[in-house]
């Protein structure tokens, strides 16, 4: 085997395990800092309010209209390669096409709690965004959020 | 190969807990280790053949400009420099090769970086131009769907102050008068004070109130009482030196810090909600002053952006166009209803009042028919203008003499119609009497020329007591039918309705 792909084994290895890495120090860093504040990660409440739909309740397309929530997935939109940041989570359906139902930017995924304790300069905007990525990363935040948009393609949010 | 496994197995530990730790740190202290975890791959790397050793020297070079940009370029090459020195023989063709080696992986990383900036700047505008344009799609069919007042304008200012909206944290709405040249204070969502809005919001995401839910709580319970309390009660005149005045006249949007001005209207309006910097939005239409929208973040303290003002313009001119509407709809609705002489109610709106009670269960009401005794010959002997004028001053009397809870209407010509609600029908024919004794000792201009030297009317009472069929023809029917007996019994008369015997 030729040498010059073996010595590229490491940097595969530091690209390929980045994301697992950094959803585990996000969740890490939450737990400590929370921790701190006598807080925890399960009693964050969240609001999905800034989900941006592409497509609404009176969609002709009939994929949407007759989607089940199984077919729901969530996409995560990461900064690429080594540097790995969550930049924002898609809503997919993916049945016999995939479509973008909606997009939550992580700048916009609000906590209540975390921007009073920033205002009170018990937490930096830095710490502030890992804990909600901590969140986002949370199972029942997932489910959550599919939940919520799954809702809002069917049943909307003016009805 | 066995010093190359070796290698690899020393340089993937270290990488795996690289990973294991940096993340905890912030970005640029991130990029540094990594730089140095490439540097330190760099130097150790033992296997010197030369095709070997110029790949590692440009992955190098790449993984400096990929780190750390220009500055990890330029360490990069200083490394590789040195290296070169100490350990290999120097040549011109092969550093000319190094250096352009540099300038190219500049200029590609540069172009490559600009590239995904823009691409990340794209993502963004689209993002919010997608969320702008579900918000106007939003509110345009919740404004299509009211036509009140308050329902709209509490839509406008949750809209504009709900994550789901704009996400402002407080927003004030006060309308124009033009009659009487002063703005009030309408509604208002947000807290007085900034603390309490981190409380509201808790709730808000604990409960995982929606846009729709939040304009439904109007209809159970009062959104922000303390707040609304104080803006209703606001009322300021418009005077031409104050910056609402200005903002109506020119249209213009104003981003100001309340602490530093000393407009009348705004400082009273920063000691009663500890404002600071504020936006205030005009609200025009087709030269129409409507009124002004005032926002600003006293919980967040965000900076309002020149952006988030874009945003908020098509909104305010959707906000102006729907009252301008709403206003002129309520207009005609109500000339619709009402006499345009003497400013009572109509026939139609006796009709539909008269439906609206005969829907509700067991309906109790006396009414009361008036016809003005000879009012021909008060025509005839004075004119028109002046029969007007004293249409007018019975409407006017007898809308004076009635409670709150009942109703007075012009029914045509020189007839009108009272009701009278929650009375018996003897309290009903006590009430047309006194009316008739009050109209008898009114005066009216040239009253002395009608036949009995005095304006007078007659009136036919009904209850909902004394008729069978309850319905709106009964009981115009028998109150008629009073007024009749009481025209063809000498005028100047009350006549109540009874089935057997008028008496």
């Amino acid at each position: 085997m030729n040498n010059y792909l073996l010595f590229t084994i490491p940097f595969f290895l530091l690209w390929l395990t980045s994301r697992i890495a950094y959803q585990y120090s996000m969740t890490m860093f939450a737990m400590i800092k929370l921790k701190a504040l006598d807080q925890s990660l399960n009693q964050l409440y969240y609001s999905f309010e800034q989900v941006v739909y592409f497509y609404n309740q009176t969609t002709r397309v009939k994929a949407i209209k007759q989607m089940n929530r199984k077919d729901i997935h969530l996409r995560y939109d990461y900064h690429p390669f080594i540097f790995t940041e969550l930049t924002g989570i898609y809503i997919e359906l993916r049945h016999e096409q995939t479509l973008t139902l909606a997009y939550l930017p992580i700048d916009q995924f609000m906590l209540p709690y975390l921007d009073q304790k920033m205002q009170e300069n018990a937490l930096d905007y830095q710490s502030s965004k890992r804990i909600s990525i901590a969140k986002l990363f949370h199972p029942d935040t997932k489910k959550k959020l599919i939940d919520e948009v799954y809702n809002q393609m069917t049943v909307g949010r003016y009805s | 190969m066995t010093e190359l496994i070796k290698w690899i197995t020393f340089i993937s530990i270290i990488a795996l807990a690289l990973n294991g730790v940096r993340f905890f740190l912030d970005n640029q202290r991130n990029r540094l280790l990594l730089f140095l975890f490439f540097s330190f791959s760099f130097l150790s790397f033992q296997s010197y053949s030369l095709d070997e050793y110029y790949l590692i020297v440009v992955l190098y070079l790449v993984t400096g400009m990929y780190t750390l940009n220009i500055s990890g370029l330029i360490a990069s090459s200083i490394v590789i420099l040195i290296q070169h020195i100490l350990l290999l023989d120097s040549s011109w063709v092969l550093f000319s090769l190094f250096i352009i080696m540099n300038v190219a992986i500049y200029l590609i990383g540069t172009k490559a970086l600009n590239h995904f900036l823009q691409l990340r700047e794209w993502k963004r505008k689209m993002y919010h131009n997608t969320k702008q344009l579900t918000i106007m799609k939003e509110i345009t069919s919740a404004i299509q769907q009211t036509d009140e007042l308050d329902r709209l304008l509490h839509i406008i200012v949750t809209s504009i102050t709900a994550g789901h909206g704009l996400g402002f944290n407080r927003c004030l709405v006060f309308l124009n008068d033009n009659q009487t040249g002063t703005i009030h204070g309408m509604m208002g969502i947000g807290p007085v004070r900034g603390k309490e809005g981190f409380e509201k919001w808790n709730e808000i995401a604990a409960k995982k109130y929606r846009l729709t839910d939040l304009l439904e709580r109007m209809d159970e319970e009062h959104i922000d009482p303390e707040l609304n309390e104080i803006v209703s009660s606001l009322s300021f005149p418009l005077e031409t030196n104050t910056l609402f005045y200005q903002a109506l006249r020119d249209g213009e949007d104003r981003l100001l810090n309340l602490n530093a001005t000393n407009d009348t209207i705004l400082r009273e309006l920063c000691d009663y909600f500890h404002m600071g910097d504020v936006l205030l939005v005009p609200m025009v239409y087709q030269n129409e002053k409507i009124g002004i929208l005032l926002i600003d973040n006293p919980v967040t303290h965000k900076p309002i952006t020149p952006e988030e003002i874009d945003n908020l313009m098509p909104l305010a001119l959707q906000t102006a166009i729907a009252i301008h509407q709403l206003n002129m709809y309520q207009n005609i609705k109500q000339m619709s209803v009402t006499d345009g002489l003497t400013k009572l109610k109509n026939q139609r709106a006796l009709k539909d009042d008269l439906a609206h009670i005969f829907s509700e269960k067991k309906p109790k009401f006396g009414m009361v028919m008036i016809d003005i005794d000879h009012f021909k010959h008060y025509n005839d002997t004075n004119g028109h203008l002046l029969g007007n004028v004293a249409l007018e001053q019975l409407a006017k009397l007898l809308k004076d003499h009635i409670s709150n809870i009942d109703q007075s209407y012009r029914f045509g010509g020189e007839e009108f119609s009272l009701i009278f609600m929650n009375v018996t029908p003897e309290e009903t024919y006590q009430l047309a009497e006194n009316i008739r004794e009050l109209v008898e000792q009114t005066i009216f201009p040239n009253q002395e020329l009608q036949p009995s030297s005095n304006l007078t009317i007659s009136l036919g009472v009904s209850h909902t007591d004394l008729i069978e069929e309850q319905s709106e023809e009964a009981i115009l029917h028998t109150s008629d039918q009073a007024l009749y007996l009481a025209k063809s019994s000498g005028k100047n008369n009350t006549v109540l309705y009874q089935k057997e015997a008028l008496s």
